[in-house]
């Protein structure tokens, strides 16, 4: 079977599955009276409403500063866990640091952040790159640190030097274990991420699923969460899709 | 020529391995280095291809020193050092790409060594798809492709079963027919040291030294496997082996 049908394919189950939530929800919106839990239909609704008027900003701004937070902690984790993994006296010296550190939940460190940086985005960014940073020091630390010898000691004896070894061996190495973490950090992002922008700011979905609470508009706040729930779907289905196309060598991601 | 002139060399804190070793290998000629395992057979293969440094003693290949990365110096692991994320065809080309080489010539020079190694077919699969005979093919083939002066195998073929074995020592020795490259070949195998070298070298000791040097005259011919002269000199490596207590007297 080729790809594309093969994608086709297990997006379509994909759908069954969602499909299925839909009952389970409208049934405890049935039990609940349907005030606290609005029936599917009535969110749905609200939600194609409220996407192309004023969702659409709140989850741009979301995904801008998840995007920014990436960024960031890929420029330095990277470097970083790369040169821990290949150094015994800085692994020696860092490791039980980032282990001390990776543990705390960045959510706690919300005070902190927002003391340091204000209630601006720099300190909504900086707990989003708070959360990837450990996860990609890690990746990229065991990664570099998981390299067999003899892939090394093929690519010296063939004449590379050391942008080469990074090139032909250190980054296709690392590559997939950084997009696994990035999978597992990027759940905790967006759930760090939503509790942040409920502090200082009127942008995000954060924000907006909040203030429909406060503003008792039930079916605007499940529309926030299910616009939430969608841009944590297209997050998942981008880091499948650069896996599937970046790591072709690995047995293939189908999602 | 190779020249390997009283080498000495081994690891902090793991004292001595090789201890006043010398050997030379002319063009177009095989040498076997044959020794029990743990000898110190693979340091001195990173010696000889300028990866490791020796303590003391030189290596010389065309008359000037060898080093790591050096141009005229092709390796081949036990495990073939292939690249997961390659396919085939792109790992024997790493070493072209390394060098610079324009992508015309490489697909020149890789789709005709894939078609010498019997691997045409094959060029698009990843290392996982191929078994373990033909990922050692694609590495042989990225050696050539370099057309090294010497060619260092460090237990090449002991990972293999023993049909394929034959089957890429036979490839080997007509591959080797076709140009003038000095060989080394580092093994444990008896039959392996015996069908490829022109001459065999056996490392023994703590630290090692060759201990003996046999010349192979018969060797180069496909047919030299089921003849006389092939199983004579195989006991007289084994005698040997038995000799310096490598082998034991059964």
């Amino acid at each position: 079977m080729d790809d594309k049908r093969y994608i086709i394919k297990w997006n379509l189950w994909g759908l069954v599955g969602l499909c299925a939530l839909v009952p389970v929800w409208w049934a405890a919106s049935l039990v609940s009276g349907g005030k606290i839990i609005p029936d599917p239909p009535t969110v749905f609704l609200r939600f194609l409403v409220l996407l192309p008027t004023v969702m659409w900003r709140h989850g741009l701004a979301s995904l801008a500063r998840i995007a920014a937070g990436l960024c960031l902690a890929l420029v330095t984790a990277v470097p970083a866990g790369l040169a821990i993994g290949r150094s015994r006296a800085l692994d020696r010296a860092l490791s039980p640091l980032a282990y001390l550190l990776y543990p705390v939940p960045k959510i706690a460190l919300l005070p902190v952040i927002m003391l340091l940086f204000g209630l601006t985005d720099v300190s909504k960014v900086m707990v989003v790159f708070l959360v990837l940073f450990f996860q990609f020091l890690i990746a990229s630390r065991d990664a570099v640190k998981g390299i067999p010898d003899q892939y090394l000691i093929s690519l010296r004896s063939l004449g590379a030097g050391r942008l080469q070894t990074m090139r032909y061996v250190v980054w296709p190495a690392l590559l997939p274990q950084l997009l696994s973490a990035l999978r597992v950090g990027a759940g905790t992002a967006l759930a760090v991420l939503f509790f942040a922008e409920t502090f200082g700011t009127r942008i995000g979905l954060g924000y907006f699923v909040m203030e429909s609470w406060m503003r008792v508009a039930y079916p605007d706040m499940y529309a926030g969460v299910l616009g939430l729930g969608i841009l944590g779907l297209a997050i998942f289905k981008s880091i499948d899709a650069v896996q599937r196309r970046a790591c072709r060598w690995q047995r293939p991601v189908r999602g | 020529m190779l020249e390997i002139h009283d080498v000495s060399a081994g690891y902090p804190g793991g004292g001595p391995v090789l201890d006043g070793v010398s050997l030379a290998v002319r063009p177009g000629h095989t040498l076997s280095i044959i020794g029990p395992s743990g000898c110190g057979k693979t340091t001195l293969m990173m010696v000889a291809a300028g990866l490791k440094k020796p303590d003391s003693g030189s290596v010389l290949v065309r008359g000037t020193p060898a080093t790591a990365g050096d141009r005229r110096i092709g390796l081949i692991l036990q495990q073939y050092g292939l690249f997961p994320w390659y396919t085939a065809k792109d790992n024997a080309a790493v070493g072209l790409r390394i060098r610079g080489t324009s992508r015309r010539d490489r697909e020149r020079i890789v789709a005709s060594g894939l078609a010498r190694v019997g691997l045409s077919g094959r060029a698009g699969e990843f290392p996982h798809a191929l078994s373990g005979g033909e990922q050692q093919r694609v590495a042989i083939a990225r050696s050539l492709a370099l057309s090294p002066d010497l060619l260092l195998m460090d237990e090449p073929f002991s990972a293999l079963d023993a049909i394929s074995r034959e089957s890429l020592q036979d490839l080997l020795i007509g591959l080797l027919a076709e140009r003038p490259v000095m060989v080394m070949v580092v093994t444990h195998s008896i039959e392996e040291a015996a069908f490829l070298g022109n001459s065999v070298c056996l490392l023994a000791g703590r630290p090692a030294s060759v201990v003996e040097r046999f010349d192979n005259p018969g060797q180069g011919s496909l047919g030299y496997r089921s003849s006389e002269e092939f199983f004579r000199f195989i006991n007289a490596l084994r005698n040997a082996l038995k000799k310096h207590r490598i082998l034991e007297n059964g």
